[in-house]
Order: C-alpha cells, then sequence, then structure tokens
C-alpha cells in the first residue's frame, strides 16, 4: 500500500516540468498512483485537496492535490455538486481545466457502424404453414 | 481489458443529438416469424464498452451471427474510445437473414475473445398472420 501523502517521484518531475493541465493532467492519469487515490473516500481527497490553502505548500503537497483534485472528478460515484465545489474551493491554479478534462474523459464517446446485407444461401422451407403472398412479419410480444 | 456493460438489439437506436443520450426502440428479445427464410429489413445493435487504463484507444471488432451451429455473417468494425474511459458502438444491420427457426446467437469479438453474447429465440408462429381490411362504407 503507498503512502498516499508522498506522491511518486515521477509525478513531482511532470508537474515541475508540465507546461499545459492537458500534460500534468495525462501524466496523473498514466500513473497507478491515481487509481489508488480513486479508491479513497471523497472526504479524505477533498482533505488533501483544501490543505493547499491552509499553510504554505511544498512541491509534494502541491502534486498531492492536484493529484486528489484529478481522482475526485474521476470517480463516477462522486456526485458533480460535490466535484464542482471542490474545484471552486480549490486554491490550486489549474483546478478548474484539470475538472473539465476530467468531465470530458468520464463522457462517452458513440461509434457508428453499418453492416451491409448478408448473403444467404437458403432455399425457402416447404413445410411452414404461410398462405400465398404472405408478408413475413416480425412480432415483439410485451 | 475492455468489458462490455450493455448489449441490445432493437429495431432501432436513436442518439440525442442534444443531450447525448441513447434511447433503443423495439427491444428485441425473441423472433416469431410467419415463413422461413426471413429478413429483418433494419436492427440495430447497441453495445456499451468499457475499458482499463492501461487499454489502447482503437478497437478491432468484430460482430458474428449465428443461427445454432450456422454462422451466418462475421463483420468486422472499428471502434474508438477518442481519449475516454466508456464508449458505444451503434451498428446498423441493413438486413439480418434469418434462414430458419432455432437460437440466433449474436457475439461481439475482439481479437477473438468473446466481448458480448446474446441469443434470441428464432420460431415459427403456429398460425399465419392474415390482414382484416374493414369498411366503413
Amino acid at each position: 500500500m503507498t503512502d498516499i501523502s508522498v506522491p511518486p517521484p515521477e509525478l513531482l518531475e511532470s508537474y515541475l516540468f508540465a507546461n499545459t493541465p492537458a500534460y500534468l493532467f495525462r501524466a496523473m492519469t498514466q500513473n497507478k498512483y491515481l487509481e489508488q487515490l480513486k479508491r479513497l473516500p471523497s472526504e479524505s481527497l477533498r482533505a488533501l485537496i483544501d490543505q493547499i490553502g491552509e499553510i504554505p505548500a511544498t512541491i509534494s503537497q502541491v502534486v498531492n492535490g492536484y493529484c486528489a483534485l484529478v481522482a475526485l472528478c474521476l470517480q463516477p460515484a462522486t456526485p458533480l455538486e460535490e466535484k464542482s465545489a471542490a474545484v471552486r474551493a480549490s486554491k490550486l491554479p489549474w483546478a478548474s481545466a484539470l475538472f473539465s478534462l476530467a468531465q470530458s474523459r468520464l463522457s462517452v464517446s458513440t461509434n457508428f457502424s453499418t453492416l451491409p446485407i448478408p448473403t444467404v444461401k437458403q432455399t425457402p422451407e416447404r413445410n411452414v404453414a404461410a398462405p400465398s403472398k404472405a408478408t413475413t412479419t416480425v412480432r415483439i410480444p410485451l | 481489458m475492455t468489458t462490455c456493460k450493455i448489449g441490445l438489439l432493437a429495431s432501432k437506436v436513436i442518439l440525442d443529438g442534444r443531450s447525448n443520450e441513447a434511447s433503443a426502440i423495439g427491444i428485441i428479445d425473441e423472433i416469431v416469424a410467419v415463413a422461413f427464410p426471413l429478413v429483418i429489413p433494419a436492427v440495430e445493435g447497441f453495445y456499451l464498452l468499457e475499458r482499463d487504463d492501461d487499454d489502447g484507444d482503437d478497437l478491432q471488432l468484430m460482430l458474428q451471427a449465428s443461427l445454432d451451429n450456422q454462422i451466418l455473417f462475421t463483420s468486422p468494425m472499428h471502434a474508438s474510445f477518442q481519449g475516454k474511459k466508456r464508449t458505444r458502438v451503434i451498428v446498423q444491420m441493413q438486413g439480418l437473414p434469418i434462414p430458419g427457426p432455432g437460437q440466433l446467437t449474436l457475439t461481439l469479438l475482439k481479437q477473438g475473445s468473446e466481448l458480448c453474447r446474446s441469443t434470441y429465440d428464432v420460431s415459427a408462429s403456429e398460425q399465419a398472420v392474415t390482414p382484416t381490411v374493414s369498411s366503413s362504407e
């Protein structure tokens, strides 16, 4: 079990080199540390986010705050209002942008496919009762 | 690992452009016909797929339809998660041929492994359906 108070060093490096929220978001979501944070209750994640504004924060705490914010935003069971409140209360400059990125990740994409009519080699059955010139129907019972 | 959360067959699957909500009209759970072979002129499948973070963005899928042990058709499909965790695949089959009674199976495959399998009983109607015309003259 990883200590949630200490983010992994590669995330600290990503934070230092990050020039856009998208870069930081991608680095965080590719790290298994975020998966561990996502399993925490939302109250614990709020506490990690909120501590940034109370004390002079170290880089480690800031990174942890960002990770907790993204983990909270990616939790499917946490209500949207709670996520929005955490983002509004956060002192992290990229909080709003990371929230938008997380929301777009939670939504669903759609793919459309059209399959052409397959060819069937089949002769009509003779023993099925049907009127001549019958219209074949599919009935869906209630 | 990619998993299929929802898989169904319906007469029509509609995607609301404003809310991005999907609706299925006329969900098919069995097929009763008065004559065979039968071709259902338009039928649509809806699949909701979810991936793990380790999975890739693009999927090569195969949709296979079989009646008992007879494979009716196998068709490749492409799906992209577009960076998201879940994706929908809405597939329109322009005619689903059913040669006779039996058990119709629709299987969604990813690299040979089964993502979703749904079965439908296909049976012949005991009596033919004859249309009645009433006149109000």
